[in-house]
């Protein structure tokens, strides 16, 4: 019979296929302990250990049993369902990997809501010394529900699987094809908290840190795990890696993000089926406004406002006397805009200047006032 | 029976770095049956053996991201291990069309979406690597090289000839992977180590 490697005999001194064949080297076993650290964090199970799983979710009470028809199951898994719930669903599968009800440990989706950082304050410059009412702004809710891709729509054959290994190994599996990557599978335990610095509600170019913590089912922190941060795109399917880091002992991984030039959607993954929730980031624009000193008898001055954090052709409002339905104006490619505004004789005049909210940011305003031009 | 690349490999007691690339995986039988058990030492034999193999099949399949790839496939292979069943053969190819499908699903994402210059940080302040041994250089550099040679070839091409040689899978199996005859595998194959054997450059390196 013919060998089947016969057809490559004539490159076996090939150097070509020397060097391809080459032994490793040590930078491309670099990686062994991240692999090892897999390995540990997902104990394999035979299949019939799964069908046995499915046996005795048929056969339990029949609150277990709506539970898991309902898709319970997977919920409980995660550890989210209530206490008491949960309790029940772990006492008849916990042998399965079904973790026990969270009396004292915090999961990334009870995590404390995100931190609201302070926007750097926009600036008005008057030639007056006089106090102007910048525009602080408010936070507001940044959610950050989103389910945890961790969470498996699946029944009970996607539990994650974290009981020992048997000896035993099964006669037949419908993975033994080359396409047993593409069945259903089971996701990994574990879970990726995640949070982000200095907060959700960021200022435009504000650096952003990310820090997240990677546990096993059982709690246990994993390290030596690559953590990626990834940002979502919103209404696409598309995500853009942009750093990574390896989990240390404690199972915390501190990665820094890029800076907050627009919205941002970030979570962490370890490995493919292993995500933290998503982060929402807004970043707020900032407002620099430029009053030019009014001379003696102005009756109209010119005033300049930069929307950095904005994009051209975002609309800046101004509303104030004599424009009180406001005035509006694009900014251009230099995020800049110019609007002529009248002068008093006898008082200031006070202004909020207004960017709305876009797709790349949030909405901001700030007050300013130009300053009587009689003295 | 396991599948011998290009003949007889040296045995591995003569071997001082890592595992030949492509040798002869009797011996990874027992390490996947010890690794479908649990064992620790069975898996990180399977990995030593066929993660380097993996590198550079993605190297040439998923460009500038193959380490990403080949991490994700492994996580993969040790969630699903306990459900796979098959000899070292079966696994090769198992991992190795895993490993395919994610370098197109990650290529699609890049395509779909381009990459922003944002550095790896995990590289900053990174130290130097240890200067490897004379030797192992010299082995690094002409399998730099050709790797990169074989980039050079039509992708399809490309693909099928790593398939063959480096991951060490058989004419069908590669057949099966990328979707054509084993005929077309063979004359492919086969005209593609022919182009890079005679390419001057690889010779200059390597010889």
């Amino acid at each position: 019979m013919r060998h089947r490697d016969d057809d490559l005999s004539p490159f076996r001194e090939d150097p070509v296929v020397k060097a391809l064949t080459a032994p490793a080297t040590e930078a491309e076993l670099a990686h062994e302990p991240d692999a090892l650290a897999a390995f540990r964090g997902a104990s394999p199970v035979p299949p019939q250990r799964r069908r046995s799983a499915a046996r005795v979710a048929t056969g339990t009470t029949v609150a277990v049993l709506t539970l898991a028809v309902s898709g319970g199951v997977a919920a409980a898994y995660t550890a989210n369902l209530p206490d008491s719930w949960q309790q029940k669903v772990y006492k008849q599968f916990h042998s399965i990997g079904v973790p026990a009800p969270k009396h004292h440990t915090t999961s990334a989706t009870t995590s404390a809501p995100p931190t609201i950082a302070a926007p750097a304050p926009s600036t008005v410059t008057t030639p007056s010394p006089s106090s102007t009412r910048a525009g602080t702004p408010k936070p507001t809710k940044t959610p950050t529900t989103e389910p945890s891709a961790t969470t498996s729509p699946q029944p009970t054959s996607s539990l994650p699987v974290t009981v020992p290994t048997p000896a035993e190994t099964a006669p037949t599996s419908p993975t033994t094809s080359p396409t047993a990557s593409e069945a259903p599978a089971p996701a990994p335990g574990g879970q990726l908290q995640i949070r982000v610095s200095p907060g959700n509600r960021v200022s435009a170019g504000t650096q952003l840190t990310v820090a997240g913590k990677l546990t096993a089912p059982d709690g246990t922190p994993v390290a030596g795990r690559r953590v990626a941060l990834v940002e979502r795109v919103a209404g696409a399917p598309g995500r853009q890696r942009l750093a990574t880091g390896v989990t240390a002992a404690n199972g915390e991984v501190t990665i820094t993000g890029p800076s907050a030039e627009r919205n941002l959607r970030l979570v962490l993954r370890a490995g493919h089926h292993v995500r933290s929730e998503v982060q929402r980031i807004v970043v707020i624009p900032t407002l620099n406004i430029q009053v030019p000193s009014t001379p003696p008898g102005a009756t109209a001055v010119t005033v300049t406002i930069m929307v950095s954090g904005g994009q051209a052709g975002d609309v800046v409002v101004v509303r104030g006397p004599g424009a009180r339905d406001g005035r509006r104006a694009t900014i251009d490619s230099s995020l800049r805009t110019t609007f002529t505004l009248p002068v008093s004789q006898t008082q200031s005049l006070h202004y909020r200047a207004i960017v709305h909210r876009t797709r790349v940011h949030a909405g901001h305003s700030l007050a300013f006032y130009v300053p009587a031009s009689g003295g | 029976m396991g599948t011998t690349l290009i003949g007889k490999q040296p045995s591995r007691h003569a071997r001082t770095r890592g595992p030949e690339v492509g040798a002869a995986d009797e011996p990874l039988d027992d390490a996947l049956r010890r690794a479908r058990a649990g064992d620790e030492t069975g898996f990180v034999e399977l990995w030593r053996d066929l993660h380097p193999r993996l590198l550079r099949y993605l190297r040439v399949r998923a460009r500038g991201n193959h380490e990403d790839v080949a991490a994700e496939t492994w996580l993969q292979v040790v969630r699903d291990l306990g459900s796979f069943s098959g000899n070292a053969d079966g696994f090769r190819a198992w991992l190795f069309t895993m490993a395919r499908h994610r370098a197109i699903d990650a290529a699609r994402a890049a395509a779909a979406r381009p990459a922003l210059s944002v550095p790896d940080f995990t590289a900053v302040g990174r130290p130097p690597t240890a200067a490897p041994a004379e030797a192992e250089a010299l082995d690094r550099i002409s399998t730099e090289r050709a790797i990169a040679l074989v980039r050079r070839l039509p992708p399809d091409q490309a693909d099928m000839v790593m398939l063959r040689v480096v991951a060490g899978l058989d004419v069908p199996t590669v057949a099966e992977i990328v979707g054509k005859s084993p005929g077309a595998v063979r004359v492919s194959v086969h005209r593609g180590l022919r182009a890079l054997s005679r390419d001057p450059q690889i010779r200059s390196e390597v010889v």
